[in-house]
């Protein structure tokens, strides 16, 4: 029978197509698991089970297509929203450094400003503007910080600790700067430097305090090796003169006044520490102003009547009780009567007078000594200031004594003044206030 | 043997008459000026062999009198003892740029000076004989 079709043409076409028919039934199915297969590929595990057929799987593909871009559209607000923190706070940080008190420039990892504030044109004279987006030796006017800065210029991982120079800008050398310049890390990677961070800072005050006191210092050292000097000097004359009586007493008489010298400086020095740090308290009591000047000047006069002086107190029959404190206030007179005495002229005259008016009570305390020149009369009341003058060195003094009493007359809100005529003679005025005295005795 | 002269500068009085007491003691010729002004004067008249100096005097002090000293006696070196009580940095500084120069810190020992004087004048002495 087979055969029989087989030997017909048309049974052998019809065989063939059916065999034709079957390879490609065959190589479809083939192709449509192939697919089906890549599909499941793409579900995740959890999904890959139960994609049965292609529909099922192309409709779980769809599913899961569908889930992955909502995932990645939430995912792109969170991370705009982080995008919108993250400026937010660079912002804040630059608006902090841009409103900081001191000058602040920040270098990248090539070396290049990528900050600078505002404060760089005021301090150092330099606007932002003409720093940001360069290298230091772009902007940088001074070379002893640009040897600093060039240092780091395009590479600035040679940085691993802070470094600070000090200097004073071309145009305001009144002025001291320092500049510190640090690395700049991330948390994550501390031993990497991926920037510099440079601050300049004004230490004018801090430099001038601190020079001060190395003056103060090498004064008081001087001041107290000089009489130190002339005793040590005498003692050995004592040593070598043997029996001159002469020359002992004038030994004994330099060393005891060089002592009584040392003596008096530290205590004036104390004093006028204590008054500058604002470790004494001022003590006020209500006195009668007319009795304690009296009897200060009592006392100054029974000193320097040995000194072939006159004196003259003309103060008024009552004068207002003042609120002062008395042990401070004394101090300030006997400096100012000691100086009338000690300038004065052999013969000459010290006159204290008081007068009072409705705001203030005024002591005028004149002599008529060697006066003092114009240009001294400005620096009287500095520490350990003397002057030039032959009149002043030829006498005695460690310019202690009215630098203090300025500082006393002030503390009691009052004002010390002076007018001198050289070779004629000088008057030092303090006038207290009663109304400030009231009001401070009522506080 | 010819006297050696010395000048002697400080403006406090207690101290030249004590170091000078002690010097012609030790049969020294001595001079005395009260500023670096006077001293150079007596320089321009005779230069000394040794000058002993006070540094904080008025009109010229011992550092400006050095520096002149120098400036229009280049050719001579003369010793100048300091008497000092100084010891900021500043002023070392200066001071280290001259030659020549000595310091002696107070409160100082005449009688130390003297000695110390004796010895110079021995060693250069010694100096030239061997020279």
């Amino acid at each position: 029978m087979i055969q029989e079709q087989l030997s017909n043409p048309i049974g052998i076409v019809l065989a063939a197509l059916a065999l034709g028919g079957l390879a490609l039934c065959i190589w479809q199915h083939r192709q449509l698991v192939r697919a089906r297969n890549q599909i499941v590929g793409l579900l995740p595990d959890t999904k890959q089970k139960e994609a049965g057929s292609l529909p099922f799987a192309l409709s779980l593909l769809d599913q899961h297509v569908h889930e992955k871009i909502k995932y990645l559209k939430e995912r792109r607000q969170d991370a705009e929203t982080e995008t919108k923190a993250l400026s937010y706070h660079h912002k804040k940080l630059l608006s902090v450094l841009e409103v900081f008190p001191e000058g602040v420039v920040i270098l990248d990892q090539a070396g290049m400003a990528s900050f600078a504030n505002r404060k760089m044109e005021s301090l150092v004279g330099i606007a932002k503007e003409d720093i940001v987006g360069k290298p230091p030796h772009d902007w940088c006017n001074d070379d002893k910080v640009l040897n600093l800065l060039v240092r780091y210029e395009g590479n600035v991982t040679r940085l691993r600790r802070s470094e600070t120079v000090e200097f004073s800008p071309a145009d305001k050398s009144d002025k001291t700067l320092a500049v510190t310049v640090s690395p700049i890390s991330l948390p994550s990677q501390p031993d990497t430097t991926i920037g510099v961070l440079i601050l300049f800072r004004d230490i004018t005050a801090e430099s001038m305090a601190k020079r001060s006191r190395d003056d103060f210092v090498a004064h008081v050292s001087h001041e107290l090796k000089s009489p130190l000097n002339v005793i040590k000097m005498h003692s050995e004359l004592l040593l070598d003169v043997g029996d001159d009586p002469q020359q002992r007493i004038c030994s004994i008489n330099v060393i005891n006044d060089e002592v009584d010298r040392v003596s008096n400086m530290i205590t004036d020095l104390l004093n006028i520490t204590r008054l500058e740090v604002g470790s004494v308290s001022i003590e006020r009591k209500r006195i009668r102003f007319r009795d304690f000047v009296a009897d200060v000047f009592a006392k100054m006069q029974r000193a320097g009547e040995e000194n072939n002086l006159r004196f003259k107190l003309d103060l008024p029959q009552s004068l207002s009780h003042m609120s002062i404190d008395k042990d401070l206030f004394r101090i300030a007179l006997n400096n100012i009567l000691s100086n009338a005495i000690k300038y004065n002229r052999p013969g000459g005259l010290v006159t204290l007078e008081a007068e009072e008016n409705d705001e203030s009570v005024i002591l005028r305390i004149t002599d008529t000594g060697v006066g003092i020149l114009p240009e001294d009369q400005e620096r009287i009341f500095e520490k350990f200031y003397r002057s030039d003058d032959d009149d002043v060195t030829s006498r005695s003094g460690h310019g202690l004594g009215l630098s203090l009493a300025y500082e006393i007359i002030v503390l009691h809100n009052g004002q010390l003044r002076v007018e001198s005529e050289k070779g004629k003679g000088t008057t030092f005025t303090i006038e207290l206030g009663k109304t400030s005295n009231l009001l401070k005795e009522a506080v | 043997m010819e006297k050696k002269r010395i000048l002697l500068i400080d403006d406090e009085p207690h101290v030249i008459m004590v170091i000078k007491h002690f010097l012609l003691k030790s049969g020294y010729e001595v001079e005395t000026a009260v500023n670096g002004l006077e001293a150079l004067k007596r320089v321009s008249q005779q230069m000394p062999d040794v000058i002993v100096t006070d540094i904080q005097m008025p009109k010229m002090n011992g550092l400006d009198f050095c520096e002149q000293l120098r400036s229009d006696y280049p050719e001579r070196e003369t010793l100048v003892i300091i008497m000092t009580s100084r010891t900021e940095r500043d002023f070392r500084e200066r001071a280290s740029s001259l030659e020549n120069v000595e310091f002696f810190e107070k409160p100082l020992s005449p009688k130390k000076l003297v000695i110390h004087l004796n010895e110079f004048f021995e060693n250069r002495e010694c100096a030239i004989q061997d020279g």
